[in-house]
């Protein structure tokens, strides 16, 4: 028998892949990874003599390749045989993704607890929670993420002790322990579930001793919704959306998207459902922004400063406020003192996810913003 | 053109390679010169025009020293020509840095650019040297115009060496022929760079990233040693492509990693590491300088030189210049005191030098030296936390690849492969071994592309 040749092998794999890219028809986009591919460029001297049409080349020779979600898989299958449990800032767990973060600087966090009490202080009259939400690194324990899994928990303790009297403080660690081994986290999403929110909102509104006898149905709205940290990571875990439908549709709602100036009559954006980002059918995403007027019969305003987390939460808030006015410290860059005396703001919330609220300097920009003015 | 672009290694090498091997023998030079110009001008052409007009002056300027019969002309002709190379050399690396400065101190309110330096300069400048050298010191009197724009424009050692010689060169690829069994090697060289290339180094460059701010003692470990396994996967990895390309047209290319990090000593470190910038130090700087044949403090004064030119060649930060200096004194208390002993602990002196090499490859890559002060504080278990949850959640995740990274780097691996080749009694294996390994770096080469827009953020 003839020898066996490497080279042989190696030449034909080049040449084979190499000319199945132009026989292949070219994809547009990659769903996974949300974004356009790059097309092979049309060949003009110009181009060529500036070199962007071998740079353009370049890229579109890797997105178009043939098979290039079959290595891709490969790649990752090996990082992860090899031990590997991060891909892309991503850590894999059993069957759960968890969002990677870095080591909170101490500093920044106590700035944070110490404009957040001083905003307190300049509004005494004003009813204030505070719902720090760990994310998935912080309640569902995994050996993967053991020292991160600590190292969130400890900071959320410790930052929710470093705020004064005039917050009610929430126990999440405790609550959402109680919940963990029900899916109210995404497994391949960043985010809580809106059973992670609802499993929240009922402590919460045990805890303010406020009543509602609304029941709600769970609608499936997308089941095969590939979040960030699969999309990220490359890794197959889809989850799926429910929004939580009261049984009696009570209250009416009047959302208002000030900067956008959009107005509909609804909390939920179905022109999300299946975009590039279903979790968007909350709210139509994240805005600088929104004003929601309730039928709710009280006259309670509320001031939420949060972030995305938030976002399916809020729905489940309607019937307790006749006014909710949402605002995103990352994306704000106004004033807070104007809104709570104009709106006539009765109750301030804070709802933010661990990593969002101890990593973003936003928040605490907007509140030492907030005790410079008079 | 990089050896890991699609377009290298799907088009290029083999059309190259394809043309090469039908071309009629007296143009085979010629070919490959042309097939050398494309490659290096294919993201930028005008380089084309700067890579062409230097053969010519590096032609010119031999053709002129070789003519001129008296020593001491001839010497000052070879200086004459050299110092455009290294006035280009000087500008390239630092002419920016010094307008930016004048600019600062005048407080002037304008952008001075310089131009920007071409790929592969420090490489093909020093090779360029070489050949006007080589000609002024009479190492060859072989003066033709094909050889010399070969030797410079060669594109499997263009962008980053190994550094060839002039009259080594030429030696060793008189009889260069394509062979079947050049071509076999050839690749089984070029996939084994290609996957220590794609597969360690780039991870390693991953986790160096991720850890690089991280101020604990273990993160700060980690990512020093991440580093040291990536620089040497990185270069060594391109080396064994440009060597294993250079094969496949039947060329011979020297090696320039011998094991570095089974070094016994600082000096038996640069025996090993980067060999061929090594030795052009030690033939064109060192030795002209009287070497270690002079009085100590002439030999003291002749590593400091050759040590600080290594540094600035590598860079134009003060770091590298510390680094360089860094390295001369380890050599120089190598030489001149009881240290000199050290390599009778193996295994001691082998973790020693390891450790040292370590803490310069930090020097290296730290150009601001307050981070540096604070790194290296930090390693040495002051002022930080002594190990924080990302470093060990890191250290888990990647403890496969820096384990497969520690066998390769620490232990007699080309000793085993060469017993596994030779008890192996399956040619079949060893192929379906550099298969897996070849397709699992393409992998690697397009999972590098992937890039998701998280919106953690958003």
């Amino acid at each position: 028998m003839k020898k066996p040749s490497y080279a042989l092998l190696f030449f034909i794999t080049l040449v084979v892949l190499g000319s199945a890219i132009f026989i292949k028809p070219q994809k547009k986009i990659s769903e996974r990874e949300q974004r356009s591919l790059n097309q092979l460029p049309a060949v003009t001297l110009q181009a060529l003599s500036e070199g962007t049409l071998q740079e353009k080349a370049e890229k579109a020779l890797a997105d178009q390749f043939v098979l290039r979600d079959g290595f891709i898989k490969l790649q990752r299958y090996v990082l992860t045989s090899l031990g590997m449990r991060n891909l892309n800032q991503v850590w894999i767990g059993n069957n759960q993704l968890y969002q990677d973060s870095a080591s909170i600087d101490k500093s920044s966090m106590k700035k944070l607890s110490q404009a957040l009490n001083a905003f307190a202080m300049k509004n005494k009259q004003l009813r204030f929670d505070f719902l720090l939400i760990p994310t998935a690194s912080g309640v569902l324990e995994n050996a993967v993420i053991s020292s991160l899994y600590q190292e969130q928990r400890s900071n959320i303790r410790s930052f929710q002790k470093q705020l004064g009297a005039a917050y009610h403080t929430f126990d999440t660690l405790t609550i959402m322990d109680r919940y963990k081994e029900d899916y109210i986290y995404y497994r391949g999403d960043h985010h809580w579930t809106t059973l992670g929110a609802y499993s929240m909102f009922r402590e919460w509104q045990k805890q303010r001793g406020l009543k509602d006898h609304i029941s709600y149905e769970p609608i499936t709205v997308n089941n095969a919704f590939y979040g960030t940290l699969a999309n990220g990571s490359g890794i197959d875990i889809s989850d799926s959306i429910e929004i939580y439908k009261p049984e009696e549709d009570k209250v009416k709602t009047i959302v208002t998207y000030v900067q956008e100036q959009k107005r509909t009559t609804s909390v939920y954006d179905n022109t999300k459902q299946y975009g590039s980002n279903p979790y968007e059918i909350f709210l139509g995403g994240n805005f600088e922004r929104i004003d929601i007027l309730t039928t709710a019969e009280n006259e309670r305003s509320l001031l939420l400063l949060k972030d995305s987390y938030a976002n399916c939460f809020i729905p489940f808030l309607l019937p307790h406020y006749h006014k909710i006015i949402v605002i995103d410290p990352r994306y704000y860059y106004d004033l807070l003192q104007p809104i709570i005396q104009e709106e006539k703001i009765s109750d301030v919330m804070f709802l933010m996810n661990a990593d969002t609220m101890l990593h973003d300097t936003s928040l605490t920009s907007l509140m030492q913003e907030e005790l410079q003015t008079k | 053109m990089s050896f890991t672009s699609l377009s290298f290694l799907f088009y290029f090498l083999p059309l190259s390679l394809l043309l090469y091997s039908l071309c009629p023998k007296r143009l085979k030079k010629g070919l490959l010169i042309v097939i050398s110009v494309l490659f290096y001008g294919w993201m930028k052409p005008i380089n084309m025009l700067y890579l062409i007009l230097l053969i010519l002056y590096v032609y010119l300027g031999g053709r002129v020293i070789q003519n001129t019969k008296e020593q001491g002309l001839k010497r000052i002709r070879m200086w004459c020509f050299c110092s455009f190379l290294i006035f280009l050399l000087v500008y390239f690396k630092y002419a920016q840095g010094l307008y930016d400065a004048i600019v600062s101190m005048l407080s002037l309110k304008l952008q001075i650019d310089a131009l920007l330096m071409p790929l592969g300069s420090s490489f093909i400048l020093f090779q360029a040297l070489s050949y006007l050298f080589d000609i002024g010191y009479e190492k060859t009197d072989h003066v033709k115009l094909i050889d010399c724009a070969l030797y410079i424009s060669f594109f499997p050692k263009l962008l980053m060496g190994p550094i060839m010689q002039y009259h080594d060169f030429i030696i060793k690829n008189e009889a260069a022929f394509v062979t079947w069994d050049n071509v076999e090697a050839g690749t089984r060289r070029f996939t084994l760079g290609l996957a220590q290339k794609v597969i360690l180094a780039d991870s390693m460059a991953q986790l160096y990233a991720v850890l690089n701010t991280d101020t604990s003692t273990l993160g700060c470990w980690l990512a020093s040693i991440a580093y040291t396994f990536q620089i040497f996967f990185d270069f060594a990895g391109y080396t064994s492509m440009a060597i294993g390309t250079a094969m496949m047209l039947g060329y011979q290319l020297n090696e320039n990693f011998c094991h570095p990090y089974h070094a016994q000593s600082i000096r038996d470190f640069w025996r090993r590491w980067h060999i061929s910038l090594s030795t052009w130090f030690r033939d064109y700087v060192y030795i002209p300088l009287g070497g270690n044949r002079v009085s100590v403090w002439k030999h003291i004064r002749n590593v400091l030189i050759v040590w600080m030119l290594t540094g600035m060649w590598h860079g134009n930060s003060f770091n590298f210049i510390l680094w360089g200096l860094y390295y001369a004194c380890l050599l120089l208390l190598e030489t001149y005191s009881p240290l000199k002993h050290m390599a009778k602990l193996k295994v001691i002196s082998q973790l020693i030098t390891f450790l040292l090499v370590n803490f310069g490859w930090i020097i290296f890559a730290e150009s601001d030296i307050t981070a540096l002060g604070l790194r290296l504080s930090a390693m040495l278990g002051f002022g930080s936390t002594l190990c924080s949850a990302q470093s060990i959640a890191y250290l888990c995740s990647y403890a496969g690849l820096l384990s497969i990274g520690a066998v390769l780097v620490f232990l007699p691996i080309a000793k085993w492969k060469q017993m596994f080749t030779e008890r192996c009694r399956s040619e079949w294996l060893p192929v379906i071994a550099y298969a897996c390994l070849f397709f699992i770096s393409i992998a690697f080469l397009l999972a590098s592309q992937y890039q998701s827009f998280l919106y953690f953020r958003f």
